[in-house]
């Protein structure tokens, strides 16, 4: 199989260093007295620094013509239990560890705001920086897991400690409902090693390893149960996304951009990186109730943004309906779609992170987040003003910046399997428009109110270089998405290749069953159609 | 030859018998000394750890003492004191958990009783010894007869623990409650002891064994012996208490002294469940079909009646208590696997996980509470806040337990419930483990209450200024007092998170240990 193809070089080294390196960063927090704040931030920014440029090293290396897996390690774990740490990167997770890395340091640069127990704050930023890296890296079926629920601990003190008023409640919510979807993922995990073990002899929860595991329909629509479940509630889609404005609306800054900017992205990557070669059947059954929640989950979140008060649940519900357009890509399951989805989840964490940045900044000097406590602020902060324009058009998908490439192309994609849906879609991309503008008019045009933000400063210095390198990202990927484009191309041809198989297969069956309507009686038939019809 | 034979006696024994030695010792240095304070307590340390690591070494001598006579694992060998125990590599897990978790919680001791005026603290430790041999012996018993001994010498000595707290009267009533209770259910266990008797002509394990093998293949296992096996389950049942015969566990836990209630979590347990692989896979075995459904129910209902009501419970104590009620239901699901010693490695496994979590968890709970006055309500989820900032250590190490409990990795809970939800899996048991995923679910909720408190409640703020929840001035124990303590927590939370990250010899090695 194509799995089977991996690529090991020199660099595979530098990907185990770049996962380990944060959680040596974390590690090395404990030593650091408790109130040297300062010293907290500075060996906070050297190691994610390091890492940053690690993971930039990784990407010129990584070459975009080769299928399969690159960086490619295999180690035994925990060999009695069939447990391997095998970490690899293809075309579609290559592009999430620099965004990673990057707004990890970004963040910790913009952690000035942060003033209590900072020690703490950049160790639990460290130590998610691992997880996510991990999770984007792991190739074995349990080091994934490991490091899926190795970013929900941090995640969750970031939350609980450094956040807002009901940080408490949103800080539990998120982690129960995160840990009710990968607690059944688990069981479903143990259960495809089991199936392994039965089928091959041998113990390993290795991707590669399962690609050819023999599934009853039954069985395969159960374990995609579970392990969609688990990535439905981290996208998350429609009626699995109430945890995440709670969360973000909650969560310090820096925990919203990491959050909206890296940690979301994981449900769609899980989907397309495990569901997609273990369950091709199930997905492709599945397909057009992913393609429909998703559709939902673009009108509701642009209409729940619509109406939000407070700035950050604007943004919150707007990832919900960015979201929507990423899993209708991933839905139709086509490369433009998939090409798109993956962009578009890419363009997001740039665009949104930089909004919650922006709002970040806002209520640093406000302590407010209501809209309604803004407004006429363009005369103010000019230089701020410009900057929320950019990466508002940016979100809305204005041509010439990131948002756009990925949302056409998720339109193309899907337009061409589910025509009426993918018209109802593209009002999200309107409703987009009209909330994202009426949140800018709203805080940067109209009447200042003196009293309350005369004594508004301007975006600082320090505050410009963070955001910075995201501003140079939204004209690069809407200018010249192809480095991006052509990388994902590859794999994300491969991935489709397993649901490809099954349609074809299908398509087969259905002529043969055809002809001969009252002969035939292949065995995988009877199972596939008899569980279609239940 | 003779010699040989006397050498393996006496190893066979000499594990319980230096831990015996060990608690007249100190007894009889209760009578001389007339020393007290820390310099008597560093002594008695040091002399417990001296006797501890005496009989790790003769427990370690179980290794080869079958292979040196030449006998298959798990024969018992035919001398004067072997035939009546097990002398097998299983011994060197169950002995290693009672040994180290009796010097754990001696390490950890009992600034309150003190505080109290409970001078004679030196007798607790005397009790535990001889409770922690009562353990050894129930936990490597192939005879019925010394698996009550063993049981009862255990027993007694708890419920004397249990009411130590003299001034307390939660402390009193828990052990009336405890030993009520605690000597009906051995009534019944004698009883079904008597009924295997009966039915079998026998009371060694490996002799009841042959029986039942035998009437299986002539007319089936009478129902006698089946009401035996039954009634015994109830027994090790109540000591393990499993749901739901667990009803004691709460109120012993809640009113005994925080290091008493954690012993009696870790080394009453492991005795309990080393009784219960005894009896049933070593004597039962062969009629594994007839016992596991039973098995199955006291799993389901532990893990679902623990986990739920663990959920309002206000005292951290008795919120641990039924914590480990819905732990032992998690660790009885290993028992399904019987086809190969992976299912009992898995639970042996967990166990040992099950004790270093729990000496963790009882330990910093009693760390904490160590300074406080009797007034205060000690046991609360409040009585944690902002422990994060009062003393970041153990609240990080209490963290540690904590999330390692509710079975998050990289921690030694998650490879602990790896094992045991696979080996029911190949067992055929998926909704079993299903049920038991969910309530790791359930039971994340109460942890992560007290992670809650410790680091995010607003009264973190209180708490930096050395106040409790109440505005109260918080008198931390001194570390000077509570060192030996602080020792013990960090390193069984090291111990979790290594035996999370690098599980693999802890693995082989409990393989090896059930063969």
């Amino acid at each position: 199989m194509l799995q089977q193809m991996n690529l090991s070089s020199a660099h595979s080294d530098l990907l185990q260093w770049l996962i380990l390196l944060p959680a040596l960063g974390s590690l090395l927090m404990l030593f650091v007295p408790r109130e040297r704040f300062g010293l907290a931030r500075l060996v906070g920014l050297i190691f994610s620094v390091a890492a940053f440029g690690a993971s930039l090293t990784l990407l010129i290396d990584f070459n975009p013509e080769f299928v399969g897996y690159q960086f490619f390690s295999r180690q035994a774990w925990v060999p009695s239990l069939g447990i391997s740490y095998v970490l690899g990167i293809d075309g579609i997770s290559i592009w999430f560890l620099p965004l990673t890395t990057m707004l990890t340091m970004l963040v910790i640069m913009g952690s000035g705001s942060v003033q209590k127990q900072v020690r703490g704050y950049i160790a639990s930023l460290l130590l998610l920086e691992t997880g996510v890296i991990g999770a984007f890296a792991a190739l074995d079926l349990i080091s994934f897991y490991v490091f899926w629920e190795l970013m929900l601990i941090p995640m969750y003190f970031i939350i609980g400690i450094w956040g807002g008023q009901r940080r408490i409640y949103a800080a539990i919510k998120f982690v129960l409902y995160t840990a009710l979807g990968s607690l059944l993922m688990l069981v479903a995990i143990v259960y495809l090693g089991f199936v392994y073990a039965d089928q091959y002899g041998s113990l390993s929860f290795y991707l590669g390893d399962w690609s050819n595991l023999n599934l009853t329909f039954r069985e395969e629509l159960w374990l995609f149960s579970a392990f969609a479940l688990a990535f439905a509630i981290k996208v998350p889609m429609f009626p699995l996304h109430t945890w995440l404005p709670d969360a973000h609306v909650e969560a310090p800054t820096g925990g919203s951009v990491i959050l909206a900017g890296v940690l979301l992205k994981l449900g769609l990557y899980g989907l397309i990186r495990f569901a997609m070669p273990l369950f091709p059947e199930a997905l492709l059954y599945a397909a057009p109730l992913f393609f429909v929640l998703g559709v939902i989950g673009i009108v509701y979140g642009a209409l729940m943004a619509w109406v939000q008060e407070d700035m950050k649940k604007l943004v919150a519900y707007s990832s919900v309906s960015h979201l929507g357009f990423c899993v209708i890509g991933f839905a139709a399951l086509n490369l433009q779609g998939l090409q798109g989805s993956v962009l578009q989840m890419i363009s997001h964490g740039i665009s949104t992170g930089a909004l919650f940045f922006m709002v970040g900044v806002l209520y640093d000097r406000k302590h407010t987040r209501r809209i309604e406590d803004y407004g006429g602020l363009a005369a103010k902060v000019p230089v701020f003003a410009f900057l929320f324009l950019v990466f508002t058009l940016s979100s809305i998908g204005l041509p010439l910046t990131n948002g756009f490439v990925g949302e056409f192309l998720i339109l193309l994609g899907s337009f061409s399997r589910y025509p009426l849906l993918a018209v109802v879609a593209v009002s999200g991309v309107v409703l987009g428009a009209v909330y994202m503008l009426s949140l800018y008019r709203r805080v940067m045009f109209g009447e200042l109110d003196e009293t309350k933000n005369g004594d508004l400063s301007d975006i600082s210095l320090r505050e410009i270089l963070v955001v910075s390198p995201l501003l140079v990202l939204v004209f690069v990927i809407g200018l010249y998405p192809m480095p991006v484009l052509s990388a994902v191309e590859k794999s994300a041809a491969s991935a489709l290749k397993f649901v490809e198989q099954v349609r074809s297969d299908e398509t087969e069956l259905a002529a043969v069953s055809g002809e001969f309507s009252s002969g035939f009686s292949g065995d995988e038939y009877l199972t596939v159609s008899s569980s279609v019809d239940r | 030859m003779i010699s040989i034979f006397y050498t393996t006696e006496f190893l066979a024994i000499a594990p319980i018998l230096s831990i015996v030695c060990g608690g007249l010792l100190l007894l009889g240095i209760s009578f001389f000394s007339s020393e007290t304070g820390g310099k008597q307590r560093a002594r008695r340390l040091l002399f417990g750890s001296f006797i501890c690591s005496v009989s790790f070494i003769f427990t370690m001598s179980h290794a080869f003492i079958g292979d040196m006579l030449g006998l298959e694992s798990g024969m018992p060998i035919n001398g004067a004191i072997s035939s009546f125990l097990f002398v097998d590599p299983l011994n060197i897990v169950f002995y290693t958990l009672i040994i180290s978790g009796l010097l754990c919680f001696v390490f950890l001791g009992d600034q309150r009783l003190e505080a109290q005026g409970v001078t004679d603290s030196i007798d607790i430790e005397v009790l535990m010894f001889f409770a922690a041999a009562g353990a050894m012996v129930m936990a490597s018993a192939a005879h019925l007869l010394v698996l009550f001994l063993g049981f009862e010498l255990l027993s007694v000595c708890v419920y004397a623990l249990t009411g130590t707290a003299r001034k307390e009267r939660a402390s009193s009533e828990a052990a009336l409650k405890y030993f009520v209770m605690g000597a009906f259910s051995s009534t019944v266990m004698l009883y079904g002891m008597v009924l295997l008797y009966g039915a079998t002509g026998s009371m060694n394990l490996l002799e009841i064994s042959t029986s039942i093998k035998s009437s299986l293949a002539a007319d089936g296992v009478s129902n006698m012996a089946l009401a035996g096996l039954g009634l015994m389950l109830f027994g090790l049942a109540f000591k393990a208490s499993l749901a739901p015969f667990h009803v004691w566990a709460p109120d012993a836990y809640q009113g005994a002294p925080t290091s008493i209630a954690g012993f009696m979590a870790v080394v009453v347990k492991v005795a309990a469940f080393a009784a219960l692989i005894r009896v049933l896979l070593q004597g039962f075995g062969e009629i594994s079909g007839v016992w596991q459904p039973a098995i199955v129910v006291l799993s389901v209902l532990s893990m679902t009646i623990g986990n739920f009501a663990a959920l309002r419970q206000k005292s951290v104590k008795r919120m641990l208590a039924y914590s480990s009620v819905a732990h032992a239901g998690y660790a009885l699901m290993g028992f399904l696997a019987t086809a190969n010693g992976e299912g009992i490695s898995a639970s042996v496994f967990y166990l040992v996980v099950y004790a270093l979590m729990t000496v963790t968890s009882f330990g910093v709970v009693l760390l904490v509470t160590a300074g406080q006055d009797e007034q205060y309500e000690r046991d609360t989820v409040e009585s944690f806040s902002g422990l994060g900032s009062r003393e970041p250590l153990l609240a990080l190490v209490m963290t540690v337990a904590l999330f390692s409990l509710a079975g998050f990795p990289p921690f030694a809970g998650f490879i602990g419930k790896l094992g045991i939800f696979r080996s029911a899996m190949s067992a055929g048991y998926t909704g079993l483990v299903v049920i038991a995923a969910l309530n790791s679910l359930v039971s994340l909720y109460y942890y992560l209450r007290v992670v809650v408190v410790m680091y995010f409640s607003k009264e973190s703020a209180l708490a930096s200024a050395g106040l409790d929840y109440l505005g109260r001035v918080v008198r931390v124990a001194p570390i000077t007092e509570t060192f030996a303590g602080r020792v013990v927590v960090i390193a069984c939370a090291l111990g979790i998170v290594l035996a999370g990250v690098y599980s693999e010899p802890l693995i082989n090695f409990t393989r090896w240990a059930v063969g």
